[in-house]
């Protein structure tokens, strides 16, 4: 397994940790409280550590085609990301506005749209990433 | 970059000149061209086509020119 699956795996075990707690929460706390559980997505911060720790070994950490891959993997993440961001904001401006006939949302709103918009990016990312390796695995000598 | 279906498909004879070759294992020419063990399956598994500069060294290790590792296939 490749250093870029091992982070893949890692992230989206963050993203889908951080969904099942909120879930999780916010049917003992509310979902105002439940926000707290977002806050798990940071230990995607530690991602860089993955390839950090495999240099020290000496051998090739990301080569070209780790490289192809964590390209293709951004382009499929951003395009995802903005139509994910771009749809929901409008159809959330939509229902407040014309449905609910709402002026105001919540302020829980704000950030909501923020982490939920940063697990869609973990979890695009890392699919994108282990679908390409998938698509070509092997192991014989 | 990748190999799409409307492009000519991209052989190599990898697999032959590393048993040729002493029977090189796949990590040691992974180490000596400066990839990793996955992206020589990958090519002998003609699912990844090289960059030039890979497959100059590849070829430089068999001691042998690009054409003869690689080949198009119409």
């Amino acid at each position: 397994m490749s250093v870029n699956q091992k982070a893949a795996w890692f992230n989206l075990s963050v993203a889908i940790s951080a969904v099942l707690v909120y879930c999780l929460l916010t049917s003992l706390v509310g979902p105002s409280r439940a926000m707290a559980a977002w806050s798990l997505t940071g230990l995607s911060g530690f991602t860089p550590l993955f390839y950090r720790r495999a240099g020290k070994s000496g051998q090739v950490v990301l080569d070209e085609r780790d490289q192809l891959v964590q390209l293709r993997a951004h382009l499929a993440t951003l395009l995802v990301v903005w139509l994910c961001l771009v749809f929901g904001c409008m159809s959330t401006w939509a229902v407040f506005r014309y449905v609910k006939h709402q002026d105001t949302v919540s302020v829980d709103v704000l950030p909501l749209v923020v982490v939920v918009g940063g697990v869609i990016y973990l979890v695009t990312m890392s699919i994108a990433i282990l679908a390409q390796y998938g698509r070509s695995h092997g192991d014989q000598e | 970059m990748a190999i799409k279906n409307n492009e000519p498909l991209m052989r190599n004879q990898i697999r032959r000149l590393r048993f040729e070759h002493g029977e090189m294992t796949q990590a040691q020419l992974a180490e000596r061209v400066g990839v990793t063990r996955q992206t020589i399956i990958a090519l002998e598994a003609n699912q990844y086509a090289p960059s030039l500069p890979l497959a100059l060294r590849i070829a430089r290790v068999f001691g042998t020119v690009v054409e003869d590792v690689f080949q198009l296939t119409e």
